[in-house]
């Protein structure tokens, strides 16, 4: 079933298209003068809010989740032994139409960092490109010597 | 659950109180309104990166009459987060409940608005002190300003009011019940200090407060 998930992440290139509009719009902004990497990272420090400006909110708040986000899309794309039912109902949602691959994505891992999904899809939609240009088994052992993920991804053999 | 009135009344029978469930009961987090149908607008930094589960809660009787600030009690409504602007701190929530939520008014920009106008703004002041009452403040327009986050300037107004915490998502009106900003903030150098004193942050006093252009929830819908 991973190789079926492999296969199908190898066979896309247009990740940003399972944005909605205003989230193509924000990402494309922040590209400007952006790798895709630092545009990951801007649009989690984004969260902090507008220069000079304390909020008028009573929670809510900010953690960094960049660390912790890759973890888990490490588990899902490149362990297989994590993540078995969910890849099966992503690549299911997917094929059906019922979603888009960056929002089956983003709703199975919120749970994991206490996220909404929302906030997740659009830095989903930026991995799928880093990956889509390195490579999946690149990405994922890249990750593993980062110290992110279980360390026990599988070489996609083909 | 309709409005049935028109203007400013309108808007404050649309009005709520987020908060989440917590160890004490539900914790208040700043203000939201409706945007019809099912759809609801705040501040996205009021709900936070979480995906808790989330409580809209009704004032407590006709904002032209007296709301009652004693007891526990409280109507409230379940929702989350569906969609999310972090450049903007904006997020829209969709009630859990199939209520259809009738407003009266639109959606503008600051665009519509000039340094001098009236604005009237609504939210729940004090909500940290446990308070739910929704209340109306009357300000001027006192400057138009980009602010920056992440490389991008984005419109928001400076309106010569001061807001307390819980005000956060509410909206700012034109006379015409025309919805043209979103509350966000106050203008603190830094972002803010770092100690606090009986829950006030001192950087935060003598403040001028921001709000957002709602324009940008209109790209989100």
């Amino acid at each position: 079933m991973i190789a079926e998930f492999h296969d199908y992440i190898g066979s896309r290139h247009d990740w940003l298209s399972d944005l909605k509009p205003y989230q193509r719009g924000l990402i494309e902004r922040l590209q400007d003068g952006r790798d895709v990497d630092q545009v990951i990272e801007a649009w989690f420090e984004s969260f902090r809010g507008a220069s000079n400006t304390v909020h008028f909110g009573t929670g809510g708040g900010f953690r960094p989740y960049y660390d912790r986000f890759l973890h888990q899309l490490h588990d899902l794309f490149c362990s297989d032994s994590s993540f078995i039912e969910e890849r099966a109902e992503i690549l299911r949602q997917v094929k059906a139409g019922q979603s888009t691959f960056a929002t089956s994505v983003a709703l199975v891992v919120a749970p994991h960092l206490e996220a909404s999904a929302p906030v997740l899809a659009p830095a989903i939609a930026l991995v799928m490109t880093v990956i889509g240009k390195a490579g999946l088994n690149a990405w994922c052992a890249e990750q593993v010597a980062r110290g992110r993920g279980t360390g026990n991804s599988k070489p996609d053999s083909g | 659950m309709t409005s049935g009135v028109s203007g400013v009344s309108g808007v404050a029978a649309t009005c709520y109180l987020v908060a989440r469930s917590g160890p004490g009961g539900l914790e208040p987090l700043g203000t939201a309104f409706a945007l019809g149908g099912r759809r609801v607008a705040t501040a996205l930094h009021v709900v936070g990166v979480g995906a808790q589960e989330l409580q809209l809660i009704f004032a407590r009787g006709d904002f032209q009459g007296y709301q009652d600030t004693n007891g526990n009690q409280v109507n409230f409504t379940t929702a989350k987060v569906v969609e999310a602007d972090p450049v903007h701190d904006l997020a829209i929530l969709e009630l859990a409940q199939n209520v259809d939520v009738t407003v009266p008014w639109t959606l503008g920009s600051t665009d519509d608005v000039s340094p001098g106008d009236w604005l009237v703004s609504l939210g729940f002041p004090h909500t940290d002190s446990g308070r739910v009452v929704l209340t109306r403040q009357d300000a001027t327009v006192g400057a138009k300003v980009l602010l920056e986050n992440q490389g991008q300037k984005n419109k928001h107004i400076v309106i010569n009011a001061l807001l307390r915490p819980g005000q956060s998502g509410g909206p700012v009106m034109k006379g015409d019940g025309r919805v043209v900003a979103v509350m966000v903030g106050a203008y603190a150098p830094g972002g803010g200090g770092f100690i606090s004193i009986g829950g006030v942050d001192p950087a935060a006093l003598h403040q001028t407060s921001h709000a957002i252009s709602a324009e940008y929830i209109s790209e989100m819908l």
